[in-house]
């Protein structure tokens, strides 16, 4: 099913249709339509904070809860705001969900706002959230945007993660450092140190970009190869 | 009033009203943890153990232990970086020779301004030492002006805003360190290397 398609299916019919399905929708979010990996929405904050496992962990979760929050208020104001007004109100109910995700962070996470703080305020600006408020949100009944956007968010999470995980093995050969910042003091023994020195490529932008097209690829390939075994019913 | 634009209005008061509300919840936990990471700079900036820190009245501190008093701790502002303020600790010995420098706020880009703060890289510890006895004036500069320290690809701006804080600065305490260490009569024509 293509992106398209289902738009055009959302559009015709406001009904709870077989696209809705609750495992549908998580699959869509977290394999086949993940909005990291085949979106690739949302890139700024994923490449630029995924060089910890524990900075990733921090984005990813405070992405999670805004997507989920913003779906849920969008979708119980879809008979409210339409035409003209629909994108504004997206934007202003999107941007103070974050504002207020920010100001928890510094009042409880102060340590960990202070490394990601600057990429709080940019999910405002992540496509994922506004695309899964224009395109599912504004036309779905409440309990499917909520969970399409839990779903969304934890897709984008998981991919920042594994990218998180990944670089800091890679960049720093260690895992699981600076866990403190998120679960206090008694997670510093945490960090796993695997006794090598890393190789800075890794931490380093373009060690993102790598890093992540590796991803695609494997996703793509995997992707590819359900298909085909999905073809030959003689391979299952 | 058009409907539409009625609710978008009253959809901003409502969006308005909770972040302000929330505000006021955490405003005075926020400055709390701000205060309390200043603080911890502050103590880490010297790089000394076991000193005591008086809080003078010209609001910085002074530095002391059994032996007497060792430096001093200024707090310092400046508006010529990227983006905002950036405020950061100075500590001085008696000889006016830099013992460390800590960044305690500032909105530099990450990744690349924010080199500045030693969790992030660290350049700052190129200060420590330096004096503007043994560090000419036109040495206070990025390399790439031909000075000493290191500038960071992407961001140069920052780098220069706090060098050149630091060194306008430790001119200023150039009295403040006199008046500290009045025991030493031959000061000036001494080279410290």
């Amino acid at each position: 099913m293509t992106k398209q398609a289902l738009n055009t299916q959302a559009l015709k019919t406001q009904d709870v249709t077989e696209t809705n399905s609750a495992h549908t929708i998580i699959r869509e979010g977290l394999w086949t339509n993940n909005p990291a990996l085949v979106q690739l929405l949302g890139l700024c904050p994923l490449l630029a904070v995924s060089n910890t496992f524990a900075n990733s962990l921090g984005l990813g979760v405070v992405t999670l809860v805004v997507l989920t929050c913003s779906n849920l208020l969008i979708s119980s104001l879809r008979g409210q705001l339409d035409g003209s007004t629909r994108l504004p109100a997206q934007i202003l109910i999107i941007a103070t969900f974050v504002t207020c995700a920010d100001l928890l962070l510094q009042s409880y996470f102060y340590g960990l706002h202070q490394r990601i703080g600057l990429f709080v305020a940019l999910i405002v600006t992540n496509c994922t959230l506004l695309a899964r408020a224009e395109s599912y949100a504004s036309r779905q009944p409440m309990r499917h945007a909520a969970l399409d956007g839990f779903m969304m968010g934890l897709g984008f999470a998981l991919v920042l993660l594994l990218l998180g995980a990944v670089r800091e093995i890679l960049g720093n050969g260690t895992l699981f450092a600076d866990m403190h910042l998120l679960f206090g003091e008694s997670a510093r023994q945490w960090k796993i140190d695997l006794g090598f020195d890393g190789f800075l490529l890794a931490i380093l932008p373009p060690g993102a970009f790598i890093s992540f097209g590796c991803l695609i690829a494997a996703h793509n390939w995997i992707l590819q190869r359900g298909e085909k075994t999905a073809l030959t019913p003689k391979n299952n | 009033m058009n409907p539409r634009v009625m609710r978008l209005t009253l959809l901003a008061l409502g969006c308005g009203l909770l972040i302000n509300g929330l505000y006021l919840f955490s405003a005075e936990t926020i400055n709390d943890n701000q205060k309390a990471y200043e603080n911890a700079q502050l103590v880490a900036v010297t790089g000394l153990d076991n000193v005591t820190l008086t809080e003078q009245q010209a609001g910085g501190y002074l530095i002391t232990d059994d032996s007497g008093t060792l430096g001093y701790i200024s707090s310092v502002t400046t508006r010529e970086g990227y983006n905002g303020t950036i405020k950061f600790w100075l500590a001085v010995d008696t000889t006016g020779t830099i013992l460390g420098v800590r960044i305690y706020q500032h909105s530099e880009t990450p990744g690349l301004g924010d080199k500045i703060e030693l969790n992030v890289s660290d350049w700052a510890l190129g200060f420590i030492g330096r004096s503007l006895a043994n560090t000419p004036e036109n040495a206070w500069q990025v390399k790439r002006d031909g000075g000493l320290f290191d500038q960071f690809s992407g961001a140069t701006i920052t780098p220069r805003a706090v060098i050149s804080a630091v060194r306008k600065q430790l001119e200023s305490l150039q009295p403040e360190l006199e008046s500290l260490q009045p025991q030493s009569p031959s000061r000036g024509s001494t080279s410290f290397d």
